[in-house]
């Protein structure tokens, strides 16, 4: 097995008349670690993303997930969460549960309707009667309830109360094998930094910190918080 | 997955379709009760004043009807296509385990399906409006002789009713398919105008559609339809230029299909940003 899941060599991505959002990126995560991919907004974080789940054409350099560039073959083993709902507003969350069901080999509809059932949403519900948070969480669950070798969730927590962002932590947390990499992009790092193993700072679509939380805290005796507010200090 | 993809596809324009359609044909079926039913009837003189406004009243209310039915099917299609593909649901689209190919193929046969259920319903709303008891018996009762007037029998016939029928409806399956890879194109060209993508589409309709046009006329003109359209005389000519006419739309329909289709995909694999 590659011990390596994800690599990006030269990544760039330019929009148009724009400047770089990612910018000559040289990236490598290895299997079962939990990374964090903090950036302040604009620092490209959700371009990368988007260029590893191929939603988005590099303009120069490559990306490589398990050894593959993005196709069929790694959607089978990314699970992707985006910032935004990505659900058909008037489908039922059962219907949502059929739909990954009948496209993701490695969903697995029990564990979903375990979370559905202890966090009291209804599965006849239709998503466009939920509220934002709810939907969230719809989503969470689905993303969470695949089998997948790479997990990459853009701002899992940036619109839902505490009470739930715990929940969604533990869920993250208690949804994956130890063979498994999380990618989770966010800026509420002092909710999430216990959980992290490593963290990749960005600033203007270049890696300006890749260590581990460990590393940090052992070297620099500093905590991520603090050190992000260092290196982002405006 | 194809099989999944156009279920799905299915799935979310039939809620809408089916409701359009059987509003149509039932506001059909009130046009024949209350308006054709009276019109196309026994002793009727339809060269008396009398019946001239129902008479342009029907035409009116029929052509605004299956003109209406048309564009929302058309509409729907096209939506179904812009938000599964483009819109926020494109994020969870476009990370299936699935190929842009097999994408396209499932909104192109779906699309299809309903394009073809369409083009059914008009016909069929055309039958329940005008298949009056009195021009059924008509036509049953006249059917050698229209036939021949047409072009299909007699001493010159221009070919046989069976042959124009199946060369009609071959013909109408490629239009279907073409008006909806029409669309299709317009809103995958659309998408490489950042930050304008709906109004790009709708630029790149009509300049397709008008490239399209130009270029039909130019062929129309090269091979000789053209003149023959000024100079039709009799029904047996009428007929003759129909069936070239259709072959030549069938033609031209199936390239432009195909040359759309080609381009859709390679945009679609190559040049696509979900921003």
């Amino acid at each position: 097995m590659n011990p390596i899941i994800l690599e990006c060599k030269g990544l760039s991505k330019r929009y148009a008349n724009a400047l770089y959002a990612v910018d000559n990126l040289n990236l490598s995560l290895e299997r079962g670690q939990i990374v964090g991919l903090l950036g302040p907004n604009g620092s490209g974080k959700s371009t990368l993303i988007k260029l590893i789940n191929g939603l988005l054409i590099p303009t120069g350099g490559t990306v490589l997930i398990d050894g593959m560039p993005p196709g069929i073959e790694t959607k089978k083993i990314v699970s992707y969460l985006p910032e935004q709902t990505y659900l058909s507003p008037s489908m039922k969350v059962a219907d949502a549960i059929t739909y990954f069901t009948d496209f993701y080999h490695d969903f697995r509809p029990d564990r979903a309707l375990k979370m559905l059932k202890d966090l009291d949403i209804d599965t006849n519900a239709r998503l466009k009667t939920l509220s934002k948070g709810a939907k969230e969480k719809v989503q969470l669950i689905l993303v969470m309830s695949r089998d997948a070798m790479l997990y990459i969730l853009d701002e899992p927590i940036g619109g839902v109360d505490s009470a739930a962002r715990e929940y969604i932590l533990r869920t993250i947390l208690m949804n994956y094998n130890e063979n498994a990499t999380i990618l989770l992009s966010t800026h509420l790092i002092q909710d999430i930094e216990n959980v992290l193993d490593r963290v990749i700072f960005l600033q203007n679509g270049r890696t300006v910190l890749n260590a581990t939380v460990d590393e940090i805290r052992m070297e620099q005796r500093k905590s991520v918080d603090v050190l992000f507010r260092e290196v982002y200090r405006c | 997955m194809l099989r999944k993809l156009i279920k799905y596809d299915l799935k979310a324009m039939n809620r809408y379709l089916i409701i359009i359609h059987v509003f149509m044909l039932s506001a059909c079926v009130l046009i024949r009760v209350f308006l054709t039913g009276r019109l196309f009837a026994e002793g009727v003189d339809f060269n008396s004043q009398k019946y001239f406004l129902p008479l342009v009243l029907f035409f009116t209310l029929f052509t605004i009807l299956i003109s209406m039915m048309a564009f929302a099917t058309h509409l729907v299609i096209a939506i179904r296509f812009y938000k599964n593909l483009f819109s926020s649901e494109g994020y969870l689209s476009h990370t299936l385990p699935v190929t842009s190919g097999q994408h396209l193929l499932s909104k192109t046969i779906s699309g299809s399906i309903w394009g073809i259920i369409n083009m059914i319903s008009l016909h069929i709303a055309l039958f329940i409006v005008a298949a009056t008891p009195y021009v059924i018996s008509f036509v049953s009762e006249n059917k050698a002789e229209i036939m021949e007037k047409l072009g299909f029998t007699g001493s010159r016939p221009s070919g046989s009713f069976l042959g124009f029928l199946l060369l009609y409806i071959v013909v109408c399956l490629i239009g279907t398919a073409t008006n909806v890879i029409l669309f299709y194109s317009a809103i995958t060209i659309g998408q490489l105008i950042s930050g304008h993508k709906i109004l790009g589409a709708i630029a790149a309709y009509f300049v397709i559609n008008t490239t399209v046009s130009v270029a039909a006329l130019i062929i129309t003109a090269y091979t000789g339809l053209l003149g023959a359209s000024m100079n039709l005389s009799t029904a047996v000519d009428s007929i003759k230029y129909l069936k070239d006419s259709l072959i030549m739309n069938g033609i031209f329909s199936f390239i432009q299909t195909a040359v759309l289709y080609l381009v859709i995909y390679w945009i679609m694999k190559k040049k696509v940003n979900l921003d």
